[in-house]
């Protein structure tokens, strides 16, 4: 979500991840879920559920979902295999920040490069989403406008917690 | 770092290499001191460059962990003692100010390479300093959380430190975090104390770290995964010998160390259950930590309390066998606990250490529960009085036993009895039910967790029940059963009912209360139905059935029926009659078999049921239309109590006239529905009226006569009170006697505020038309003068009139 509405919009550099084990997707029921592994691509997904029930994956939006993501890139990336170095890594929900800090932090320091470590809990629902990526997006273009990121990105965040009347979460890890 | 390789590398030092060597520590004090720099990003690089200074500037032990990219990088032991120009001389101790440099000129004095090492501790005395600054960010706090954990991990002598340095932290924030920077370092504290548990060397602050990272909320399943291994472990040398321990006889000296050294990794489960996440690090405690005196002869086999807690055990008291030849950790273990329980004065207090304070650690709680599963009775009333003395503080222990049996069981199944499962059920529950009054509901909560209710469990949660004072409680729980698990519900609800035709009329009212809610559900009406006609078709025996008397109750069988008995097999089905109407049908067949003292409590007890289905009931209605035979008096009743207040509505008395008519020429049936015939009808039929019953004339009359509740005309009636009078003057001799017509008047008479002078002249009057005269009316006109000598003169004008027709 946050790729499409970034990439389309605003010009900032951006990548998406998953972080758990495997890729989850809604099914008919709350302790049904789908299931595929990070090799499956966004097409094979669609396809897959557009066969189990066309109606139901249709009203609930995850079709479209996919259909969007496809055109950015062919499958999930998970955060864990991903090698590159990111200034700043934002996440949407607590359990998935606390992955990626553990992941940072078990990796070997190489060069102590620092990559800033946010995160502001976001339903997992179309609206949310849709606020929550607006929050972010200023969020990023605050941060774009700093002079001086590591100086500054502490206050900018207590700003924004007292204006969106969010908690963050924030930690640095090193490369 | 790379300067310092530089220089080690090469034997001879050229000048260019001392100019380097000068520049880069100027730049090193330089960054050192941007620790106080304005800027927060300078300040989080310069503690990494710190931690990277540390490093390089510390020797490596053999228990440092080291990253494998760094596996060839400097640090200071890999210095030479013999470097021209850096040694490890006598420190000239240099304040701290930067890096010594040589003066000039040429091959001036070497830098004494300890001074480097206290350059090293230096760099952690300032990092450490600096993160106690009260205005520290966060950022910075977390960066250098996170060094210190780096440093800790690679230079474990630094270990101390670090820790300390973490605890200061914990309990002092700085108050200029907000609360969310406050999470974010709380969790990064948590995350980097983990990392650091896992270190090998560790060992020795294990208590320290584990108690912060409680503190921070961390599960004890996430603490024992984040243990080192065993195997791995290597404790720092104490300065005491173990003198004591040195004495152990355990079997083969010194074996228990032995095998706990090569215990097997700390996932697998021993014996039976309960250890898979609990690695298990043997240590030896030193004698100061022995706190009971009386154990201190024993060698003590102590497993360090952050992992589990001590357990003490002298092993002279063991008669165990299992200690001598037992090599798995499993055997020797029970052995413990044994002797533990032992010869001990008291188990109370080994326990209690045992367990330890209310919030025992799960690990703790889990292995008690697996020994005591393990051990025969004694040792199991034992646990079971420690459980009940504090259950709610114990309730763990409790459900762990609890759990355990179970589990005990399963792995036997399908050869293993639920006995002790049984018992230990039993025992807490008893226990629980004989304690005074528990408002937290802690008997309910075992009930509903506990994998299975065996028959006698049930028992108690029965008896529990009949307690008056915890009816309510007992049979929200049984509900609950009921509600929770499916697939035995009908027992639980069966007990239920049983306790519905309870001697106690609490018991059994609570109990119906409850039942008329599960009426409810769909799933459940069919049985209670069902329970409920069971019980009313035993009123079709002549004489009760024994399964109304409990077992224990020592009656004879033929007993005959008392209203107490009767009622029994009636209470059910009456509290769910006015939930499904249908069931009157079943009482009516019932009745028609039923023995005449039965009849006549159905009689009684049915009035206030009938009058809550009310007249419109579409069954009750059916059921007046059909009127079994041998119901009649049954239907009669039924009558009765719906008009007895109300008047009777139009599709009563339509049955009623019908039934008259067509079936049951019995006059009485028509009583009740009097006030809804017509005016002819009733008047035909008032010669069979009369001749009833006194009692029932008088009743008949009040009807007619709105005279029921004594307030005068409150009911409609077919008949006003003259037409009624004259009615009676009217009955054919040949159907009625005239003694009961007579009778009947009177009765009109005695009613003064209805038979008013006015009414009684317009009855004379009327009569007086008629011809021939009836044949009371003599009679009545002396009756009316008695009644009312106003009325002389009208009744001398009557006479008069009567002598001229020639009476």
């Amino acid at each position: 979500m946050l790729e499409v509405f970034f990439e389309s919009k605003r010009g900032f550099s951006v990548r998406s991840f998953g972080t758990g084990t495997h890729v989850k997707l809604p099914g008919p029921a709350p302790d049904k879920p789908n299931v595929y592994d990070f090799k499956t691509t966004y097409d094979q997904m669609y396809n897959d559920l557009l066969r189990k029930d066309k109606e139901l994956y249709t009203q609930n939006g995850i079709l479209h979902m996919l259909d969007r993501n496809k055109r950015i890139k062919p499958r999930p990336e998970r955060f864990q295999n991903c090698k590159d170095i990111f200034d700043l890594i934002l996440t949407c929900e607590e359990r998935v920040y606390d992955q990626v800090v553990e992941d940072l932090n078990s990796r070997e320091q190489e060069t102590c490069q620092p990559v800033h470590v946010i995160n502001v809990d976001i339903q997992d629902n179309h609206e949310e989403a849709t606020l929550g990526a607006f929050l972010i997006c200023e969020l990023c273009q605050c941060i774009q406008h700093t002079e001086d990121m590591e100086n500054e990105i502490d206050e900018l965040l207590q700003e924004f917690e007292e204006k969106s009347g969010r908690t963050f979460l924030h930690t640095v890890c090193f490369y | 770092r790379a300067a310092s390789q530089w220089m080690v590398k090469s034997k001879v030092i050229s000048e260019l290499q001392e100019a380097c060597w000068e520049m880069v520590s100027a730049m090193a004090s330089d960054i050192i001191l941007l620790l106080d720099s304005d800027n927060d990003g300078i300040r989080t690089h310069a503690i990494k460059f710190v931690e990277g200074l540390i490093i390089t500037l510390s020797p490596r032990m053999p228990d440092s962990d080291v990253p494998k990219r760094h596996e060839n990088d400097i640090s200071l032991e890999r210095i030479p003692k013999d470097h021209p120009y850096i040694k490890y001389s006598e420190s000239r101790a240099r304040g701290w100010g930067g890096f010594a440099s040589p003066r000039r000129p040429l091959r001036a004095p070497p830098v004494p390479a300890d001074v480097l090492w206290e350059e090293g501790k230096a760099a952690l005395e300032q990092l450490l300093k600096f993160m106690v600054h009260p205005a520290i960010s966060s950022i910075n706090l977390t960066a250098a959380l996170g060094s210190l954990a780096t440093i800790a991990r690679q230079r474990p002598m630094f270990m101390a430190e670090v820790i300390q340095a973490y605890e200061t932290l914990h309990a002092n924030l700085p108050p200029t975090l907000a609360k969310s920077q406050v999470s974010s370092v709380r969790k990064n504290l948590k995350l980097h104390l983990l990392s650091v548990l896992r270190h090998p060397s560790s060992g020795d602050f294990q208590p320290q770290i584990t108690t912060l990272l409680v503190d921070l909320g961390t599960q004890q399943a996430e603490i024992a995964r984040s243990m080192p291994n065993p195997r791995d472990v290597r404790k720092r040398p104490r300065d005491e010998p173990d003198a004591a321990l040195k004495k152990m006889k355990i079997g083969e000296p010194g074996a228990a160390w032995r095998a706990a050294a090569s215990l097997p990794s700390s996932r697998e489960p021993l014996g039976r259950g309960g250890w898979e996440d609990t690695s298990l690090v043997a240590s030896r405690c030193p004698p100061g930590d022995i706190r009971d005196r009386g154990w201190q002869d024993g060698p003590c086999w102590a497993l360090p309390s952050g992992s589990l807690g001590s357990l003490r055990c002298p092993p002279e008291d063991t008669g165990d066998k299992g200690w001598q030849n037992g090599p798995s950790w499993g055997v020797r273990l029970p052995g413990a606990v044994w002797a533990l329980g032992g010869g001990a004065a008291g188990r109370g207090p080994p326990l209690r250490r045992a367990h330890g304070c209310r919030r025992a650690p799960q690990a703790r709680v889990k292995i008690l529960a697996s020994l005591v599963t393990q051990f025969e009775v004694p040792l199991k009333s034992e646990v079971l009085a420690f459980v009940l003395d504090d259950i709610r503080g114990r309730l763990d222990l409790a459900f762990a036993w609890l759990f355990q049996e179970y589990n005990a069981y399963l792995s036997r199944y399908p050869s293993g009895s639920l006995d002790h499962y049984d018992e230990c059920l039993i025992g807490l529950l008893s226990g629980l039910q004989e304690k005074p009054d528990q408002k937290d509901g802690i008997f309910t909560k075992v009930v509903l967790e506990a994998p299975l209710i065996t028959e006698s469990a049930l028992e108690v949660i029965r008896k529990y029940c009949e307690d008056e004072s915890r009816t309510y409680l007992g049979m929200s729980t049984l509900r609950d059963l009921i509600f929770k698990r499916p697939s035995r519900q009908f027992q639980y609800l069966h007990v239920l009912l049983d306790l519905s035709s309870h001697e106690k009329d609490k018991v059994r009212q609570q109990a119906l209360l409850f039942i008329k809610r599960m009426y409810e559900k769909d799933q459940l009406r069919e049985y209670v139905e069902k329970f409920a006609l069971n019980y009313l078709q035993l009123l079709v025996h002549p004489n009760p059935p024994s399964v109304l008397f409990g077992a224990d109750k020592d009656t004879e069988v033929a007993a005959p029926w008392t209203e107490e008995t009767i009622k029994q097999c009636l209470y059910l089905y009456l509290a769910l009659l006015p939930h499904n109407h249908k069931l009157i049908h079943e009482l009516a067949s019932v009745y028609t078999e039923a023995i005449a003292d039965i009849k006549r409590t159905v009689l009684r007890v049915i009035e206030q049921p009938i009058r809550g289905m009310g007249m419109n009931s579409p069954e009750l209605l059916l059921l007046v239309e059909n009127c079994p035979k041998g119901a009649e008096t049954l239907v009669t009743r039924c009558l009765h109590s719906l008009t007895d207040k109300v008047p009777p509505s139009p599709e009563l008395v339509k049955r009623v006239r019908d039934l008259y008519h067509k079936r049951l020429p019995d006059v009485r049936f028509l009583i009740p529905v009097l006030n809804g015939l017509e005016k002819k009808e009733v008047i035909q039929a008032l010669p069979k009226l009369i001749k009833l019953n006194p009692i029932v004339v008088k009743e008949v009359f009040n009807r007619l006569l709105g005279t029921q509740h004594g307030e005068g005309t409150s009911a409609v009636s077919p008949l006003n009170p003259g037409e009624l009078l004259i009615a009676l003057h009217n009955i054919d001799s040949s159907k009625c006697d005239m003694k009961s017509i007579i009778k009947a008047t009177n009765l009109c008479f005695a009613e003064r505020n209805v038979y008013t002078s006015e009414v009684l002249a317009v009855v004379m009057q009327q009569l007086m038309e008629q011809s021939p005269l009836p044949m009371l009316l003599m009679r009545t006109v002396i009756q009316s003068l008695t009644m009312y000598p106003r009325l002389g003169g009208f009744v001398m004008n009557i006479l008069s009139r009567l002598i001229m027709k020639q009476v």
